[in-house]
């Protein structure tokens, strides 16, 4: 009688620890899963978060430096637009083209245009995503404020060499 | 007796497996830990560059570095050295340097960014600026 009882208890016991084994597993397989794609999604935002930022602050460093010239770097509104313009016309000249930096839809636009043509904000090519821009031209440096897609501010320096740069009345 | 047998080599099958998982999971995190250095040390960089050119760009212009430094909460550390130190990941410091010439005044700054890793300071990134003030020549 008393082998009979013994031998259930005995084999209870292993069944339970083979249970408490696998559960173990389980559970820290999940965590682990869990974990890691709390981690790569993390990495994955914050990389992209920093592209955009990158991207931003190089377009604006080399855009500015290439198009610094005496008189061509100016800033002013447009339909009530916060506009970059770099002056491609001969001096003296009313006719002519212009490169136009902005924000528009959620995003920094550039656009080339004739200055005798009305503008169109939509019709500049999205650069990266951006919600306001703040430009501001003083002793010949010129600063630059965008509001990213998450709010954040971008401070962006370029010393304007040639140009000295123009604030027309914003 | 064989009952006991089977549920032995399940034991064992599932303990194989367990460590099996083990050695996985390390390899894993190890992976992730590895990655995740590599994403703070990049974004430490990218905030060092854009914070760095920045100062750059306005030392480039000034004939008085040192107060272009002072507005920017830079605070002497040295005879020649300022130090902002904003961040507790990472140091900007800038070693200032005045050369006078036979025609003017010659101002050299190496803006360069630390970053505490394993106890030890890492470079992450050095900028050089220059700005030349004419004196009047005699």
């Amino acid at each position: 009688m008393s082998r009979r009882t013994f031998a259930p208890q005995r084999h209870s016991m292993t069944g339970v620890f083979v249970f408490l084994l696998l559960a173990t597993f389980a559970v820290l397989s999940t965590v682990m899963v869990v974990l890691s794609a709390r981690l790569y999604r993390s990495m994955v935002l914050e990389s992209a978060e920093h592209t955009s930022q990158r991207v931003l602050h190089s377009y604006m460093w080399n855009t500015i430096h290439s198009s610094d010239r005496a008189g061509a770097v100016s800033v002013r509104q447009e339909d009530g637009t916060n506009v970059l313009a770099f002056d491609w016309s001969v001096p003296g000249e009313e006719k002519g083209y212009e490169t136009l930096i902005y924000c528009s839809d959620g995003q920094l636009r550039e656009l080339l245009h004739s200055k005798q043509e009305e503008f169109v904000s939509r019709y500049g090519e999205a650069i990266c995503p951006a919600r306001e821009l703040y430009a501001d031209i003083q002793d010949q440096l010129l600063t630059l404020r965008v509001v990213d897609e998450n709010g954040r501010e971008e401070l962006i320096r370029v010393a304007l060499y040639a140009s000295g740069g123009k604030e027309d009345a914003a | 007796m064989k009952h006991q047998t089977s549920s032995h080599s399940l034991l064992v099958e599932i303990m194989i497996a367990v460590l099996f998982f083990a050695l996985c999971s390390t390899v894993l995190l190890e992976g992730f830990v590895t990655a995740r250095e590599g994403s703070s040390k990049n974004s430490a960089a990218t905030d060092a560059m854009i914070e760095g050119r920045n100062l750059v760009e306005q030392l480039n212009l000034s004939a008085d570095p040192v107060s272009v430094l002072a507005e920017n909460g830079y605070a002497q550390t040295g005879d020649d050295l300022w130090e902002l130190k904003n961040d507790p990941a990472c140091r900007m410091e800038v070693r200032l340097e005045q050369k006078a010439l036979s025609t003017g005044v010659l101002y050299e700054a190496v803006v360069t960014a630390w970053r505490q890793s394993g106890g030890e300071d890492e470079c992450l990134i050095t900028l050089q600026s220059a700005h030349y003030e004419a004196g009047e020549v005699a």
